[in-house]
């Protein structure tokens, strides 16, 4: 036996029985064999299917038939206004793709009823179940019946306040969620409520969304068993009593707070910072687990940051995002040993002197520097990297690309946000790249004359074009520069001119998702069949690509 | 204590407690149709299964003889956790990647569906919270999906792409 494809397909089957919704996701890409299983009968049945009803009649019985075997539901409230995208595919059409299935509802005024009667009495086998509509048309639902659904295992439920216009804005009252097998659990409320509470004794995911308003109670009764968790904090009080708590099981960890200058300025002046420090560390020993973990926030950053690196933690993956970052605190990341992947998005690095920062983190796989204000160095010091995701502007930089392509030889992605001048300079200096495998160009417009003098390179065999505007020319020599290139993307680009004349037998297999109205006009988006002649060795996808100008509609 | 003698596909010679045997449904099955239940002489060949491999499971149903008896007609809902895993069990599914396989086809010839939950539960573990590209490398599978493939499939997929977008 050497490898797992050489069990029985029955035996995979049982084991993908094992995994959650979300990871069957993952596992039914991974390769032909696995996505096939996933698709037959036993799996598809699981999957949520895009059904349109009204609500107005009593379900037919073809949606009855399709609903009893459903495992996972999504219900959404539509209003009647915002109906832009409704698409009118018959009944038939969606049983044949056997994709996953939504409800669309109208605004009636007991839709509740409905999603009684679809939950309830059909007797559903549901293991996952997304509910986005109107606090007060569900709360009975979910707080009476929802034990009965015993296999559920997932909830994601998001409520609007600003549906009905008439509904009052406050509900009084603890409002109880029970459920004895739910594991996950994703929760947006606008509603101001009095309090909410949740018996859950196998939950291990929590996500609280923005809007909600919540109380810390909720994850302390949790905070021992959670393995994810996420949070956005209004107050800095609350921070403070969750850093008083213990996480033993957390392996993911991600945090939102706004912070202004005068918060942390507030902070730095009125705390008693030695006794928060002996409780901040505590915090960060009482998280061996830990992870993946994503911060918005300077001031927690600031807090645990240099914890996490004085613990020796053994944390692999750091987001930091909308923040304001000094060189010390980057020398904590560096500091960071197990530190597989970094990422800053939309943060500046405050320096103190014009250089650039540089960091010394050899062991670094993964780095995206992506909307930042600032850039960094890539000298020796990130020489380990194997993935790059960087944006660029100003023109001063192309001697940033020069410095990826001249220190950092085990680049096997690299992927490049940034103007046409720089894209043209990136791929000049590409050759020196001898791992290469693969290379996005988003949003640019990589000029012909200039390809044409860029050297081969060989070693490239994923090519991704994402939001760029290209020519039929500007391709041809992307077959000449990239010979072993077997996948190349083209999507949601732009074409000025060329592959016009193949319209009408078009839009085939690459524009999967048009409407209708869209494809009676054909020649607007590009013929796949026609690039893919320009590259017979190469898989070719062109997905959303157009002729006409509609990237910022 | 009445044994039975199993035999493995390279030859070897096991002498398991009657008790222990009963485990698999498949053995069960072959003593009740063959009458074999009084007769400890006889040797049951098992084709399919190595000496290493069966000495594991013996060893696995030896620790598991005295647990009872799963009955899957009692109408509870089907287990699908797999953070229920004892800790003995943890450690007995320490093994290569090959001896687990071996693992899993034995106790699915067999029919021993103890073993089967926790040798598949095992499997499902190793893929839980993975890309598909950390299951390639874990598993060592080719990807063999043409970027078209994989592109329907992430639109088959999009309910869920949302979630992640928040998740990750």
């Amino acid at each position: 036996m050497e490898n797992i494809n050489d069990l029985p397909v029955e035996i995979l089957t049982r084991i993908f029985d094992f995994l959650t919704i979300s990871d069957r996701k993952h596992v039914s890409r991974v390769c032909r064999l696995w996505h096939n299983i996933l698709h037959c009968v036993r799996f598809q049945r699981q999957c949520r299917l895009v059904f349109d009803s009204t609500f107005e009649e009593q379900l037919s019985d073809l949606e009855k038939r399709i609903l009893r075997s459903c495992r996972n539901l999504s219900i959404t409230h539509w209003d009647d206004t915002d109906d832009d995208d409704y698409d009118d595919d018959d009944e038939d059409e969606q049983l044949e793709k056997e994709v996953i299935v939504q409800f669309k509802y109208l605004f009636k005024p007991s839709p509740e009823r409905n999603v009684t009667d679809l939950l309830f009495e059909e007797s559903l086998p549901l293991e996952s179940l997304e509910i986005n509509t109107t606090f007060d048309s569900c709360r009975d639902i979910i707080e009476d019946r929802l034990p009965q659904l015993e296999q559920l295992r997932e909830l994601f439920l998001s409520f609007d306040q600003n549906r009905n216009p008439n509904s009052p804005k406050s509900h009084p009252g603890i409002w109880v969620l029970q459920h004895k097998n739910l594991e996950t659990l994703r929760i947006g409320l606008s509603y101001e409520i009095d309090a909410f509470r949740i018996e859950a004794p196998s939950l291990t995911y929590l996500d609280i969304q923005p809007k909600c308003r919540w109380s810390m109670e909720i994850v302390e009764t949790y905070c021992r068993q959670l393995r994810t968790l996420k949070l956005r904090f209004q107050h800095v009080e609350y921070m403070e009593s969750f850093l008083s708590l213990p996480f033993p099981s957390l392996t993911h960890l991600q945090v939102r707070m706004y912070d202004d200058k005068e918060i942390q300025m507030r902070y730095a002046r009125n705390r008693n910072r030695i006794v928060d420090a002996e409780r901040d560390e505590q915090f960060v020993r009482d998280m061996p687990k830990l992870r993946k973990l994503l911060l918005e926030s300077n001031l927690l950053f600031f807090r645990i940051g240099v914890l996490l690196a004085k613990c020796n933690h053994q944390l692999e993956e750091l987001t930091l995002e909308e923040q304001q970052i000094d060189y010390a605190q980057l020398k904590v990341v560096e500091s960071l040993p197990k530190l597989k992947s970094f990422t800053l998005f939309r943060c500046e690095v405050l320096m103190p002197s014009p250089a650039l920062p540089s960091l010394n983190m050899p062991h670094l796989d993964k780095l995206e520097l992506f909307y930042n204000e600032s850039s960094i160095v890539f000298n020796e010091g990130l020489s380990g990297l194997k993935s790059l995701k960087i944006s660029l502007w100003t023109e001063k930089n192309h001697k940033v690309l020069y410095k990826i392509c001249k220190n950092l030889p085990n680049l096997e992605h690299l992927e490049v946000l940034a103007n046409t001048k720089l894209v043209n300079t990136c791929l000049r200096y590409l050759h020196r790249l001898t791992n290469l495998r693969s290379l996005k160009l988003d949003n640019s417009e990589p000029s012909t004359l200039l390809w044409q003098h860029c050297p081969v390179v060989p070693s490239i065999q994923r090519v991704v074009f994402y939001n760029c505007t290209l020519t039929s020319d500007t391709l041809l020599p992307v077959a000449r520069l990239f010979p072993n290139m077997r996948e190349l993307f083209i999507d949601r680009c732009y074409f000025k001119k060329g592959f016009a004349e193949g319209k009408s037998e078009s839009d085939s297999e690459g524009d999967g998702d048009e409407s209708d109205s869209e494809r009676k006009n054909d020649n607007k988006y590009l013929n796949a069949d026609r690039v893919r002649q320009l590259f017979p060795l190469c898989r070719v996808s062109c997905k959303e690509s157009s002729f006409y100008w509609h990237r910022y509609q | 204590m009445p044994c039975i003698q199993l035999q493995s596909s390279d030859g070897e010679i096991f002498n398991v407690e009657f008790e222990i045997a009963m485990c698999s449904f498949t053995i069960k099955t072959m003593m009740v149709d063959l009458d074999l239940e009084d007769n400890c002489e006889e040797v049951v060949p098992l084709t399919n299964v190595d000496s290493n491999i069966l000495r594991k499971i013996l060893q696995w149903a030896n620790y598991h003889k005295d647990d009872p008896e799963a009955n899957p007609e009692d109408g509870k809902p089907v287990d699908r956790r797999t953070d229920n895993i004892c800790e003995w069990d943890q450690e007995f599914m320490k093994v290569d990647q090959q001896t687990l396989y071996g693992l899993i086809k034995a106790a699915n010839y067999l029919d021993i569906r103890g073993l089967m939950a926790l040798t598949c539960k095992t499997v499902a573990n190793m893929m839980k919270g993975k890309t598909e590209e950390q299951m390639r490398k874990m598993f060592n599978i080719q990807n063999d999906l043409t970027p078209e493939e994989e592109q329907q499939i992430r639109q088959e997929n999009e309910w869920c792409e949302e979630v992640e977008i928040v998740a990750d």
